[in-house]
């Protein structure tokens, strides 16, 4: 550990903090339908959509027409992703011949994409053509993020209406978010990153000549375009297998920072976005306070963990600073941390550096970050609106404790939305942990871990928790292509994205049709320290009491292996 | 097509089915979320 290390942590935490601020007013803008200065270019664009669409986006919808529209949406795209999978032998830019992936790994990967989780059971490379990743893919990867914006644009409104029923527009929500947020931003990151030397080719190959005389095939591929939407789309993923360890994906430190501040900062700017729509910036800038004290310690915890001599040399008498098994030298330790700690608190997945090369404790931290619930930004829109969802929850402990009715953002908290609140969250335990417990019981599942033990459970918490939080990074030790993974990782990525959505809609069905009361004497202030100790502790203590149990037999009990290892030297 | 090849499900082979499988779940999850929607609309 050095001061350039915790330096560099903070100025990748802090940049997409900071860049999320305008951009959150920007978004804002953009739900809202007031006039932006992408207008003059976009408004016919967007016109075109309305008219073929037959949409009338002026046209505010229930929360239940909403959802359906969000999940009729969300199956045509989970169809056609199917098929251009299965199908992709008969499609075009296929210049290595990849052939047609199996129903297994095509409905994970359609179900991942359309999630917005990018979990990926194949190497990218190896599997995927040039079109599936450009017009499948890459796709979905704006589409699925427009998807959560969609959430929070609709929660925001619902805070915001006084005694109404519409909570906005599902189709106008998710053209608009992708026409004036998600395509302006990854023109401008992808052309950026180009210069710093991210490969976007549609050959499949070059042939280079090794140092020894040899000859070398590298794959390459339009990466800089795709790489640009899943970052700043918080989808995660790659098109290299080993994502942004790969030196063409990732070319250089400069490449690095940008690449890691862009996974966190439309999923700041979603919490803003939601602060301006509801009327209340204070108030959600105490939630973004929560989540970036809860992520900055998450990520010292990962920097500490990782900056120890490895224990296996020094059991072995073998003098060494720091973990550096799984991690690229060019970014380091730090440069590892603080991509891990950004990656799994936001709902992105994609790696630097290999999770399941972590210290036990570096590692856990990383899954805790996930099982915390996506919300340190979380997902663009989907972050917010369940760190929202955890405010209700923390202002009704709070009420329970000084026997007032609770109110949140200037709307009555009643029991309907408790128990609404209530689905939301807890679907991701009854998959995380339901999954993992039918895993380990079900015959052959096993066979998938390169590892027993406690690493071993370690292996299978982590990929229900990545998929059921809908973030899509891996512990590499678990084989996950084949069928029994495959289907069940796919349910636990549509349980822990549509669950919580529809539940969240519900909620702002509920919440819309309230009046907008004025603060009281009697209404507990949702803006200070107060509040924002009182919603960590709500959060902490979640994830503490639902997961505990199990991190205890994984990564916990790992770390005490290694310490007894150690010492037993 | 051959002269005489029934269309429909008669002649689907093991690995369509698998297709249809692995459709159906995407879909029945999707579906499911919807009737839950429907549910909790009338809570």
């Amino acid at each position: 550990m050095n001061w350039q290390g915790w330096a560099e942590i903070a100025l990748t935490l802090g940049l997409a903090l900071a860049l999320g601020w305008p951009l959150g007013i920007f978004m804002s803008r953009v739900w809202n339908r007031e006039s932006t200065w992408l207008d003059p270019i976009l408004r016919p664009v967007e016109r075109v959509f309305y008219a073929a669409g037959g949409i009338d986006p002026g046209k505010s919808q229930g929360w239940l027409g909403y959802a359906g529209s969000l999940i009729a949406f969300n199956v045509a795209g989970f169809v056609l992703l199917y098929a251009m999978l299965r199908l992709q032998h008969l499609l075009p830019f296929n210049p290595q011949g990849f052939a047609g992936v199996s129903p297994d790994l095509a409905f994970n990967t359609a179900v991942s994409f359309v999630t917005n989780t990018n979990w990926q059971s194949y190497g990218g490379e190896t599997t995927m053509s040039h079109f599936t990743q450009m017009a499948g893919l890459t796709t979905q990867n704006f589409v699925s993020a427009a998807t959560g914006a969609t959430i929070a644009a609709a929660f925001a409104r619902a805070f915001a209406g006084n005694r109404e029923t519409g909570v906005g527009n599902f189709w106008a929500d998710l053209i608009r978010t992708t026409l004036y947020v998600l395509l302006p931003a990854s023109l401008v990151l992808g052309i950026a990153l180009v210069g710093m030397g991210v490969v976007q080719s549609l050959a499949a190959s070059v042939t280079a000549t090794t140092v020894e005389g040899a000859s070398q095939t590298i794959s390459v591929a339009p990466a800089a375009s795709q790489l640009a939407i899943k970052q700043l789309g918080i989808n995660g993923g790659g098109i290299f297998n080993v994502n942004s360890a790969h030196p063409l994906e990732n070319p250089n430190p400069l490449s690095n920072l940008a690449t890691a501040v862009a996974i966190n900062t439309l999923g700041w700017a979603a919490f803003f976005a939601f602060g301006r729509t509801a009327l209340a910036n204070k108030n959600i800038r105490a939630l973004a306070t929560a989540a970036i004290v809860i992520l900055a310690a998450g990520a010292a915890v990962i920097y500490v963990s990782e900056a120890q001599p490895a224990p296996a040399l020094v059991a072995a008498g073998i003098d060494n600073p720091v973990y550096m098994e799984g991690k690229e030298t060019r970014f380091g330790i730090a440069g590892s941390s603080a991509w891990a700690a950004q990656t799994t608190g936001a709902s992105n997945g994609s790696v630097n550096a290999m999770h399941d090369s972590f210290s036990p404790l570096g590692g856990g931290m990383a899954m805790l970050l996930m099982l915390l619930g996506e919300i340190l930004p979380g997902g663009i829109g989907s972050g917010i609106a369940i760190m929202v969802v955890m405010a209700v929850l923390s202002v009704f402990v709070a009420g329970l404790m000084v026997g007032r009715t609770p109110e949140y953002l200037g709307k009555k908290i009643e029991a309907r939305e408790i128990q609404f609140a209530m689905v939301a969250v807890l679907i991701a335990p009854l998959s995380v942990l339901g999954l993992s417990a039918t895993a380990i019981f079900f015959p052959g599942a096993l066979d998938s871990l390169w590892n027993a033990g406690p690493h071993g459970l370690s292996e299978v918490l982590y990929a229900y928790t990545s998929t059921t939080a809908n973030n899509g990074s891996a512990f590499g030790g678990l084989s996950a292509n084949v069928p029994y993974w495959n289907t069940t990782l796919g349910i636990a990525m549509l349980l822990g994205r549509f669950v919580p959505i529809v539940a969240v809609l519900a909620i702002a069905g509920s919440i819309v049709a309230k009046p907008r009361l004025a603060p009281s004497t009697g209404t507990l202030p949702t803006t200070g320290p107060l509040f924002v100790t009182l919603l960590i502790g709500i959060i902490i203590i979640l994830g503490a009491l639902q997961y505990f149990p199990a991190l205890a037999l994984g990564p916990i009990v790992e770390h005490f292996q290694v310490l007894e290892a150690i010492a037993a030297k | 097509m051959r002269s005489g090849a029934r269309v429909g499900p008669h002649n689907l082979e093991a690995r369509d089915m698998l297709d249809v499988v692995f459709l159906g779940l995407g879909i029945a999850i999707l579906a499911l979320s919807l009737g839950l929607a429907r549910l909790l609309a009338r809570v």
